[in-house]
């Protein structure tokens, strides 16, 4: 009897053993472990598809756990990816180009948005300033490296304002309120969401914006040197959220509100100014090459962002994003295909 | 051939054809949207080739060059407002894009008019140059996507083109299938009716003949049982009691009535038989004839007669005659005392039949017995009107024999009409 009773235990045992060992791999093979990435981005209206796709649970169908790391500047959550703060990074043009030239190891796959409406100049209105030509004589705060630079100097030299005849300052974004308000500067030229903050601080501060001179893109890069990223699954997130961009769900101008400390009718009011669509464009390239000009004058050096540039994720995903006349072969893939991405197996 | 189609056949075909159409007419005009956006992406295309020349001018720094190239297309803008009003939302938002990008290098353009700006021509151009660019590259996109879009809409017109007529062709197969099957469904019921009808047929003329032998064969010991009454009456003349005298009448009242229902039962076996007497005949003077025949009940019910001018039919001239003679004797026997009798005889003409319409004003039959008097032996009566339940049983089976129809139209108390249908001559 006692023997029975032993064998009985030890069957249930098994049993029980198996049906856990079983049970644990169809978790797993329903609920593939997520792979783990940090996004640094600044929180601005152009770079909310990332926010939207973690928000809205994009990134998580993809397999992702992504985290996003919010930076005052696109030029800051870039510093911080290539300082090994964060795996990938959005981020504008001109941080970009500037950093070209210096980390190698950069590598551009796509560019998420671009629009016509991101920078202001905005000045105080004791000091006069009705026109761009008022500038002259003023001192004026841009960050410098960023994308307020270009569009500042380019409207100069639009209005064939010598930059000698204004004295331009550095100032970080964050700052820009205080220093406005203190009056140690007459204007500045900032993007949002700091230019609501600018235009809340002061008294009547005198706004201006031109939409023809400057296009700013913003763009998806990692390094080349660190682990291979799952770009592929990365785009297909975020081309969902610039979808969701696209629509008018009123969820998303919510979350974008509340991602950028900006109000929802602020929100509202320049999202149909903001295209959002993956794509690899020639223009991106004549943009810089410009940008280059208008820095370092007509003999500039233009970094060389071709080998920077690694369309195939996006081409693998989009074949009609990828405009850009280059067919770039390089010794080291920066991202992983679909088919050799080890947490898509694991998914499998 | 086609009346031999059933009625849910033609409609399915029907239906399924309207549903097709609809079908394959949505699936066209979805690709006729669709054409119009490709055609105006080739159009913006198209310019795109202008504005690559206006960008390479700025590279070659001609101001003047740009600003002829820009503008020498036009079409840019009429195709952009084609691709506004299509229904893909990715063709209205790189519209929008390209919009702002032509309404940007447009700027520069008239920047570049202004004397002054030659002398920083320089960044203008720089800034045009970008701004072509990026038409440009927004161009050949929309020209991707769109050809992108007409490809798989070819490739899905194509498979909806195949599925449709793979669709039909199922379908009218299972049509074809169902409608086989339909007749092969109604030539078994028709074998088993015409088997059922043959069966029905062998009984009836047995029972026809069962009849006729009874009817016919049961006269003559009746006949017999009659005539050997007489004589036992005739024997006993004046020396019968009262009471054997009183038997005596009542036996020979049953023989009397039997007889009456032999011949009844005999005339109703031999009516449901087809003539072959056929003939055609003027209906006026018949009637006019049964008229003078039952002239005497007629003028002893103080009764009145009126025929119409009645056509001339094709049919048994003595079964017609025997129709009518029942249905005048009818109105005659159980007509209304309180009034005159009167009896209308009219008609009804059709192109290739009359109703014959036999109306008087007697005592009427109620609605609920306007069915059962056409049966055998069915009386409405007792005793105290004479007769056998049989005549009008008689006339429905004549009537039947030729094809006809017969039937009544009455309210009690307010007299009837008996209505039946014979060929024309």
């Amino acid at each position: 009897m006692q023997f029975l009773t032993m064998r009985r235990l030890f069957v249930v045992l098994i049993v029980l053993s198996v049906a856990g060992l079983g049970g644990y791999a169809a978790w797993h093979a329903i609920h593939p472990r997520r792979m783990a990435l940090r996004l640094g981005t600044a929180p601005q209206i152009i770079s909310g598809q990332a926010q939207i796709a973690a928000a809205f649970g994009d990134f998580a169908r993809e397999g992702l756990d992504v985290t996003i790391v919010p930076y005052p500047s696109g030029k800051l959550a870039l510093q911080a990816m290539l300082a090994g703060e964060v795996d990938l990074a959005t981020v504008a043009e001109t941080p970009l180009w500037r950093a070209a030239g210096e980390h190698r190891s950069l590598v551009l796959w796509a560019t998420l948005a671009e629009t016509r409406r991101s920078v202001w100049i905005i000045a105080r209105h004791d000091r006069h300033v009705a026109t761009p030509t008022d500038l002259i004589g003023k001192r004026i705060a841009v960050s410098f490296g960023t994308t307020a630079q270009i569009y500042l100097l380019t409207l100069l030299d639009l209005y064939g304002i010598e930059r000698s005849r204004v004295e331009i300052v550095d100032v970080p974004p964050q700052d820009m309120a205080e220093r406005l308000v203190a009056g140690d500067v007459d204007a500045g030229c900032i993007w949002e969401p700091f230019a609501s903050k600018v235009e809340r601080a002061l008294d009547h501060p005198v706004i201006m914006h031109d939409a023809i001179i400057y296009r700013m893109t913003w763009n998806l890069v990692g390094r080349t040197d660190g682990p291979t990223m799952p770009v592929e699954r990365v785009l297909r997130a975020i081309e969902r959220a610039n979808q969701r961009l696209r629509s008018d769900d009123p969820r998303v101008v919510d979350e974008l509100a509340r991602w950028c400390d900006l109000d929802r009718d602020v929100v509202r009011n320049l999202l149909p100014d903001h295209h959002f669509s993956l794509q690899l464009e020639g223009s991106l390239l004549v943009e810089i090459e410009e940008q280059a000009k208008l820095l370092g004058g007509p003999g500039a050096t233009v970094p060389d962002m071709l080998p920077l540039i690694d369309p195939a994720p996006l081409r693998r995903f989009l074949p009609e994003a990828v405009s850009i006349p280059l067919d770039i072969k390089t010794d080291h893939p920066t991202s992983l295909p679909d088919s050799a991405d080890p947490a898509r197996h694991d998914a499998r | 051939m086609l009346d031999r189609f059933p009625r849910w056949f033609g409609l399915s075909a029907l239906v399924l054809l309207a549903a097709l159409g609809i079908y394959v007419g949505i699936v066209y005009h979805q690709a006729d949207g669709l054409r119009t956006v490709v055609e105006a992406s080739s159009d913006v295309v198209a310019a795109s080739f202008e504005i690559e020349r206006a960008e390479q001018e700025t590279l070659a720094g001609s101001v003047v060059s740009a600003a002829q190239a820009l503008y020498a297309d036009r079409r840019l803008e009429s195709a952009l407002a084609t691709i506004d009003a299509s229904p893909d939302p990715r063709f209205r938002a790189e519209s929008r894009w390209m919009r702002q990008q032509y309404t940007s290098a447009t700027g520069l353009q008239v920047i570049l008019q202004d004397r002054q700006a030659s002398e920083r021509s320089r960044i203008i151009l720089g800034r045009l140059r970008v701004t072509l660019s990026e038409l440009s590259d927004t161009a050949v996109m929309m020209y991707r996507i769109s050809h992108d879009a007409r490809a798989r809409s070819v490739r899905w017109l194509f498979l909806t083109e195949l599925g449709a007529i793979a669709l039909a062709m199922v379908s009218l197969v299972a049509l074809i299938g169902l409608y086989q099957r339909y007749v092969r469904h109604r030539e078994q019921a028709e074998r088993s009716l015409q088997r059922a009808n043959e069966s029905l047929q062998v009984h009836a003329d047995e029972k026809d003949q069962f009849l006729f032998a009874a009817s016919h064969d049961l006269k003559q010991p009746l006949r017999m049982v009659s005539t050997y009454l007489d004589l036992i009456q005739r024997e006993l003349g004046a020396d019968a009691s009262a009471k054997i005298q009183h038997y005596f009448s009542h036996v020979q009242d049953g023989a009397g009535r039997m007889r009456r229902l032999l011949d009844d039962l005999y005339s109703a076996t031999m009516a449901e038989r087809p003539s072959d007497h056929a003939e055609d005949f003027d209906l006026t003077a018949e009637t006019a004839a049964i008229g003078n025949l039952l002239g005497d009940p007629l003028r002893d019910a103080g009764g009145s007669l009126t025929i119409a001018r009645l056509p001339r039919v094709r049919g048994d001239r003595a079964r017609v005659a025997q129709v009518l003679q029942n249905l005048i004797s009818n109105a005659i026997k159980y007509r209304d005392p309180a009034r005159p009798l009167l009896i209308a005889v009219e008609v009804v003409e059709e192109p290739d039949r009359c109703t014959v319409c036999v109306r008087d004003n007697g005592q009427g039959i109620a609605s609920q017995h306007h069915l059962e008097i056409f049966r055998l032996f069915k009386r409405l009566h007792g005793p105290e009107i004479d007769g056998t339940g049989a005549g009008l049983a008689i006339c429905k089976r004549i009537v039947e024999s030729w094809g006809g129809r017969i039937w009544v139209e009455s309210t009690a108390g307010t007299g009837s009409t008996f209505f039946f249908t014979i060929p024309r001559a």
